[in-house]
């Protein structure tokens, strides 16, 4: 089993996130690392501060992967409207994923709601993925995400 | 170290397992129940487990009050109460133990009217779109997260 883990701008550097800031991306990859090692799971660990080049991945690579990790922090907040469909397009149809955030995302949800109901901001939304969604965890996201993931896949693998 | 546990469950699903299958899985709450239980037992602890279902927004928020001071964490799908339950909300703000918000489905790959969750921002985290595998998924990690704060 393959599973590749992507993540978004911002996280670089996490000194700025209230209430993880001792976490940085290292220490994210590293328990990644052992989880899949644990599971006997292939990882691919990447990580880009531009919000295009995931797109870019998705298209291009994750077609060698069973399974998907992503962490689209700064998604929402850097890149457009469009940019940020083009990235829920190509998740779908593909390969199971969850999306993932250290902090607890939707903490502030009812202040993203307008009048009207329409979110300016939130969750990817692809039409016609499985996509799971995991917050507030902190470096536990990754790891309930891969568990997760694998425990869903596990029985296809055995069959196969 | 053990630590009292509440997994909440709102309307409908008492109907798991024949309700939208195709969106909620096979299982039955029974059985939810019973692989919770026995998730706790293999972790050791000795931790105690209450895990209860309710149609009726009132009796989740008396259960949500009586846990104040004397339950650990709380893990709750709320059902469709999520979307619209301010009282659930309030009580859920009232509640100073860790809180769990679990969907089985993605409720944000689904219609509109079930983007918006009133339950989100008096949970510390949020799970959702893991099947009935998220209910373990979820328990074990409320376990580790009252763990770490012990």
């Amino acid at each position: 089993m393959k599973m590749l883990i992507l993540n978004g701008p911002g996280l670089a550097d996490l000194s700025g996130l209230d209430g993880y800031a001792d976490i940085t991306l290292g220490a994210i990859k590293d328990a990644c690392a052992q989880q899949c090692a644990t599971l006997g799971v292939d990882l691919g660990f990447r990580h880009t501060e531009d919000a295009q080049q995931i797109k870019t991945w998705l298209d291009e690579d994750l077609g060698g992967f069973d399974a998907l990790v992503l962490n689209p922090q700064g998604v929402a907040a850097t890149v457009s409207q469009a940019d940020r469909r083009g990235i829920e397009n190509a998740l779908d149809n593909r390969v199971p994923a969850v999306e993932v955030h250290l902090s607890q995302t939707l903490a502030n949800a009812l202040a993203n709601v307008s009048t009207d109901g329409a979110e300016a901001a939130g969750p990817l939304r692809p039409s016609n993925c499985d996509l799971g969604f995991v917050s507030g965890l902190g470096i536990n996201s990754y790891l309930l995400a891969i568990k997760a993931l694998h425990r869903r896949l596990q029985p296809l693998a055995e069959s196969a | 170290m053990s630590f009292r546990l509440l997994v909440l469950n709102g309307p409908n699903l008492n109907l798991l397992g024949t309700r939208e299958p195709e969106i909620y899985g096979h299982d039955t709450l029974a059985d939810v129940e019973a692989r919770c239980h026995a998730l706790l037992a293999a972790m050791g602890g000795n931790h105690e487990l209450v895990f209860r279902q309710s149609n009726h927004e009132g009796e989740l928020v008396t259960w949500i009050q009586q846990a104040i001071g004397t339950v650990d964490g709380i893990m709750i799908n709320a059902g469709a109460y999520t979307h619209t339950s301010v009282a659930i909300h309030d009580a859920l703000r009232a509640y100073q133990g860790q809180t769990i918000e679990l969907h089985i489905s993605n409720p944000h790959l689904r219609e509109p009217f079930r983007h918006v969750s009133y339950v989100a921002p008096a949970a510390d985290a949020v799970i959702a779109g893991l099947g009935v595998a998220g209910y373990e998924h979820g328990l074990e990690i409320l376990v580790r997260k009252l763990g770490e704060k012990a």
